[in-house]
């Protein structure tokens, strides 16, 4: 298989960029667990190491672990890594993350090309046996429906998957079509990370308990439907700082666990400069006012609102 | 309408419950050694702090009789009055500190379990009583109690040497008989003797099977600069104080040894544990893989321990774990975090070994060079430090093939390709598709 890297130019992901984006304004607020510079991120630099130079150079971070499991080509990430903060760890991520310390508050970006595999709850099991208060963790996956097969329905290939134990009761074949599968795979991730925490918060006195706050369901696609879940680890005593946070007063946090809560879609309209430019005067709109722009229809109008704070702009350049 | 009276319904125990369900759940040996911990809680008592040289328990298990006599100091006449003869342990009896007995249950279950009569004598250095049933009789009398056949208190104190509680049970049920009398009993009831008081053991206590001293293994781990154990102390806070402390690393290759130790206030529950229990397969085999035998080496020790015994999570025969208990299920995600890089560490040996004799091993020369040294020894360390693999080989170059086909055909082509070898009619038949087919 070849790997990801070398199939698609990280940066060019129009949706993957904004939200890359959307999660730095989050990680921002963190500052009332600790100033935001004193947190470590781990994650897979791959060869392009946009999330890794995104949060070094606007959060400050200097603590940077990236795993890669294409050890053989240890030299050519060595060579790729665009600052002398990032420390390359490689091997598998289910043989890594266990021996890491997690003393640090951390940010965990697991952040998958593929679908979800066991080896991806795996990791989160470690992480969240072990995350520090204050700690973030982000799951990517693929979610794109298995292929339809009328020989073994979607269900049965999941249940194979995963484990009959890891789905829940009442998934039926219905429910992983289209953008279902992001939607269960939302829940089956929930759930792990909230069995762990369980399991962890048995040897702890009631404010030292670890809780976990969603902040993340994203769903967007440059290719392949792709979800996003994640958030934040805390101790029940802490939530009052998890308040000062104010996560929720960004219009992109979902916050609410329930299995059927809506995500927050991320969709790039194709507009040109010109569009951008005209619609940008007149942003943020005022109450009652209407966005136009020639011919531009207005669902389009409404994707562009909803992101154009972190709308990536491309443009052939040498850098 | 319905009087108060008749909607009461009758719950009231049977003594047949207690004296022929109840002991369908505990095997014989594991009887015996619920018995055994009654004397081991007498020494606790005697000797708080630990150090239990000159302490002796001398267990005698014949065709015709079964006996286990101590010198761990009797028990208390008020602590078998309100206690030790009870069916479940009272919520307001203070229990000995560290214990190894709690549920009220398993010394009573161990006498149905092995005979029809029995006798408890029982001497402090102040009081003695005596305790004599026929369990039938027993059965037949409509009340929850037993009687002191003697029983005298406030004497004059004697020397502590001859203090000590005397069990026998005669009448033995024909099955435990038999069993008494085979060598294969008698030997697995040396081996789980002496596995399950392990610790205590080690601190002095002496154990004899039939008048031969059973001898005494040390928990150990192998050590060295390059290769060093987890070790890790565990508070479990949640209501009341339970301290862990967890070893994992590697010991001698010993497929029936490997897994995980469980004690529970010196009390070995679970031995060489192979299962999900302690965390094997976890995840679809993503977290940790099932037991299989390149993990031969795998030790892990959980060391639970507790002045409250009521916090300790194992089940009431003291056979495993009460895996539903939060602190056990705390316990367990930790012993799968240390678990896994030594897991890692032995499959890498285990590749090792797939190399060319004549290639270096620098992990088994590692691992054969380490010290066994025992827990006591073992400094803290949050992970199994595992020496560190030799620079990985590029990837080979080259892939063989081998395959078989009916040995005309094999003929004919080499016939076809004017060439003398086997080897050379695969060789060429792939170079003859590949040039056409892939190439160009």
């Amino acid at each position: 298989m070849v790997a990801s890297y070398e199939r698609i130019h990280y940066g060019l992901r129009p949706a993957k960029n904004v939200q890359r984006k959307m999660i730095v304004e989050t990680l921002r607020r963190l500052a009332e667990f600790g100033a935001i510079t004193s947190y470590r991120y781990v994650g897979f630099g791959s060869t392009y190491f946009s999330d890794f130079t995104l949060f070094h150079k606007t959060l400050g971070i200097r603590h940077m672990i990236s795993i890669e499991r294409d050890a053989p080509n240890r030299k050519r990430f060595e060579f790729n890594r665009p600052f002398n903060c990032i420390q390359m760890l490689f091997g598998e991520s289910s043989e890594v993350i266990p021996t890491l310390s997690w003393n640090a508050k951390t940010i965990l970006w697991l952040d998958y090309d593929g679908s979800l595999v066991p080896s991806v709850l795996s990791d989160i099991r470690f992480f969240c046996a072990s995350a520090s208060a204050g700690s973030v963790i982000i799951v990517t996956v693929n979610a794109e429906p298995a292929e339809l097969d009328v020989e073994s329905p979607r269900v049965d290939k999941l249940q194979k998957q995963l484990g009959k134990d890891r789905i829940p009761a009442d998934v039926k074949e219905q429910d992983l079509s289209d953008w279902g599968t992001a939607r269960i795979f939302r829940r089956i991730l929930t759930a792990e990370i909230l069995a762990t925490l369980s399991e962890r918060n048995g040897a702890l006195p009631d404010p030292l308990k670890i809780e976990y706050k969603q902040l993340f369901n994203f769903r967007y696609r440059d290719g392949d439907r792709m979800l996003t879940v994640g958030g934040l680890f805390y101790e029940r005593g802490q939530n009052a700082i998890v308040a000062k946070c104010g996560f929720d007063q960004l219009e992109f946090i979902r916050s609410n666990p329930k299995p059927d809560s809506r995500p927050f879609v991320i969709e790039v309209p194709m507009l040109t400069y010109r569009e951008i430019r005209h619609l940008d005067k007149q942003l943020p709109r005022a109450r009652r006012s209407r966005l136009t722009a020639p011919k531009v229809s207005s669902a389009d109008i409404k994707r562009y609102e909803s992101i154009y704070r972190y709308f990536p702009t491309f443009a052939e350049t040498e850098v | 309408m319905p009087t108060i009276q008749n909607r009461v319904i009758d719950a009231s125990p049977t003594k047949d419950f207690f004296i022929s369900m109840l002991i369908k759940d505990i095997g014989t040996t594991r009887a015996i050694i619920d018995l055994v911990d009654n004397c081991v809680d007498g020494a606790r008592r005697l000797r708080p702090s630990g150090n239990y040289q000159g302490l002796r328990i001398a267990i005698e298990a014949t065709k015709n009789n079964f006996q286990v006599s101590d010198n761990c100091g009797g028990i208390p006449v008020e602590l078998a009055r309100n206690y030790a003869f009870r069916f479940g342990r009272p919520a307001d009896m203070e229990s000995t500190p560290h214990s190894v007995g709690q549920f009220g249950v398993g010394m009573k279950r161990a006498l149905f379990k092995l005979g029809g009569k029995f006798r408890i004598e029982s001497i402090t250095r102040t009081s003695r009583f005596v305790v004599e049933e026929d369990v039938e009789e027993w059965k037949q009398s409509d009340k929850w109690e037993f009687k002191f056949r003697e029983l005298e208190t406030n004497r004059t104190r004697i020397p502590l040497s001859g203090t000590g509680t005397k069990i026998k049970v005669w009448n033995l049920h024909r099955t435990i008989s038999e069993s008494f009398s085979l060598e294969s009993f008698q030997t697995r009831l040396a081996t789980e003797l002496s596995e399950a008081h392990i610790q205590t053991t080690a601190e002095g206590l002496k154990i004899d099977l039939n008048g031969l001293a059973l001898g005494h293994q040390d928990l150990i781990l192998l050590q060295s600069q390059r290769m060093k154990p987890a070790h890790k102390h565990l508070i479990l806070n949640g209501d009341g104080r339970v301290d862990v402390h967890l070893y994992a690393g590697v010991a001698d290759s010993d497929p029936s040894a490997a897994g995980w130790y469980v004690f529970c206030n010196g009390r070995l529950v679970l031995s060489a544990d192979q299962s999900g229990v302690t965390g094997w397969g976890e995840t679809r085999e993503e977290t940790v893989p099932k037991y299989h035998n390149q993990f031969a080496r795998f030790r892990g020790y959980a060391l639970f321990d507790s002045k409250d015994t009521s916090l300790i999570p194992w089940n009431t025969t003291k056979t495993g774990v009460d895996s539903d208990s939060p602190r056990y299920r705390a316990t367990r995600l930790e012993m799968i975090k240390l678990m896994r890089p030594v897991i890692d560490f032995l499959n890498r040996l285990d590749a090792e070994k797939d190399r060319d004799v004549t290639d270096e091993k620098p992990l088994e020369s590692t691992v054969k060079a380490a010290k066994p040294t025992e827990l006591a020894d073992i400094p803290s360390r949050p992970l199994f430090l595992a020496p560190k693999p030799p620079p990985m080989k590029p990837s080979p170059q080259s892939a063989r093939i081998q395959y078989t086909k009916p040995l005309e055909k094999v003929r004919r082509a080499q016939k076809a390709l004017k060439v003398r070898t086997l080897r050379d009619v695969g060789e060429k038949t792939f170079d003859y598709f590949y040039e056409r087919e892939c190439e160009g």
